[in-house]
């Protein structure tokens, strides 16, 4: 049943079966509860006592910097899988979720340093925390610009695969910079175990943002694993007839 | 709260809106560069098969 399943999303053709009628309530639903979350987050929810309305940047920095590693360990599981099995369609899913990934990352430290500069009185510093997650955008963006250094595409999936498995390391770095180092950045404010340390009217707007986002994020990615297939099979007898009709 | 206090974000207003305002346009571009490749290539490939078949 599973294997099923998963040999259906491995085959491109049924993959533009499944994400024709998967893709735009994906799409509309993290639109939705993207502008629900805003609205709460920008207008219905208590400011800091310390930080006033600057605590309102958390609803964009917090999700966008936790997508910005869940992409990054999918994208790695992806060009594993690819690189092990040989799997087309995850090196392409490899492929099609670094420029995601790339902009959550990009996302998360823009607004870091936005939110910085009146909490801390500056935009950057060379902590753990931050340092480790720049890393991080400079490992989507290789993974990027060696993955298009070869010109034979295949070999370019195998390199940057390895590229994108040696560089997962640094998740977990990211993770617990804040804990083995002594940083600036806060440390978690909320886990998956134990108590959030922030009012509901707080985490609910931001639970709301992160799914919305990491929704949005992979409704993307799967949508450019759609472009990845029409440009890579082209020559492919399907493809041929979904477009001429 | 007026409208005024509410862009004002009590003198955070630039540090808030900014985020915000760069969010959007990040995730618009998102949407709007994959749509476009899409369109693209479809548009691309529609026209190498059409001239396939006219050589056949």
């Amino acid at each position: 049943m599973t294997w099923q399943w998963f040999n259906r999303l491995t085959s491109p053709k049924s993959y533009f079966d499944i994400t024709d009628w998967l893709l735009p309530p994906m799409l509309i639903i993290s639109v939705i509860l993207m502008m629900v979350g805003t609205y709460l987050g920008l207008y219905d929810s208590p400011i800091d006592y310390q930080q006033g309305n600057t605590v309102r940047i958390m609803y964009i920095h917090v999700p966008t910097a936790t997508a910005s590693m869940f992409g990054y360990v999918v994208m790695a599981i992806a060009a594993a899988v690819g690189y092990i099995w040989r799997i087309k369609m995850a090196h392409m899913a490899a492929l099609s979720i670094a420029p995601v990934g790339a902009a959550m990352t990009f996302l998360a430290l823009v607004t870091g340093a936005i939110w910085g500069k009146p909490t801390w009185g500056t935009w950057w510093v060379w902590d753990a925390r931050l340092t480790t997650e720049l890393i991080l955008f400079f490992l989507y963006v290789g993974f990027m610009a060696l993955h298009s250094a070869f010109e034979d595409r295949e070999l370019g999936d195998r390199a940057a695969g390895v590229l994108a498995m040696v560089g997962v390391v640094n998740v977990p770095i990211i993770h617990y910079s804040v804990y083995w180092w002594n940083t600036l950045h806060q440390k978690s404010s909320i886990s998956v175990a134990g108590k959030a340390s922030m009012p509901v009217e707080m985490l609910t707007p931001l639970l709301l943002m992160m799914f919305a986002i990491i929704l949005f994020c992979t409704a993307i990615s799967m949508y450019r694993i759609r472009n990845e297939i029409l440009d890579r099979e082209r020559d492919k007898n399907w493809i041929k007839e979904r477009l001429s009709a | 709260m007026t409208f005024q206090e509410f862009l004002h974000m009590g003198g955070h207003g630039f540090y808030v809106w900014s985020s915000y305002g760069i969010a959007l346009v990040i995730f618009v571009g998102l949407y709007l560069s994959t749509r476009l490749k899409n369109k693209k290539l479809v548009e691309q490939l529609q026209r190498r098969y059409r001239q396939e078949q006219r050589e056949q």
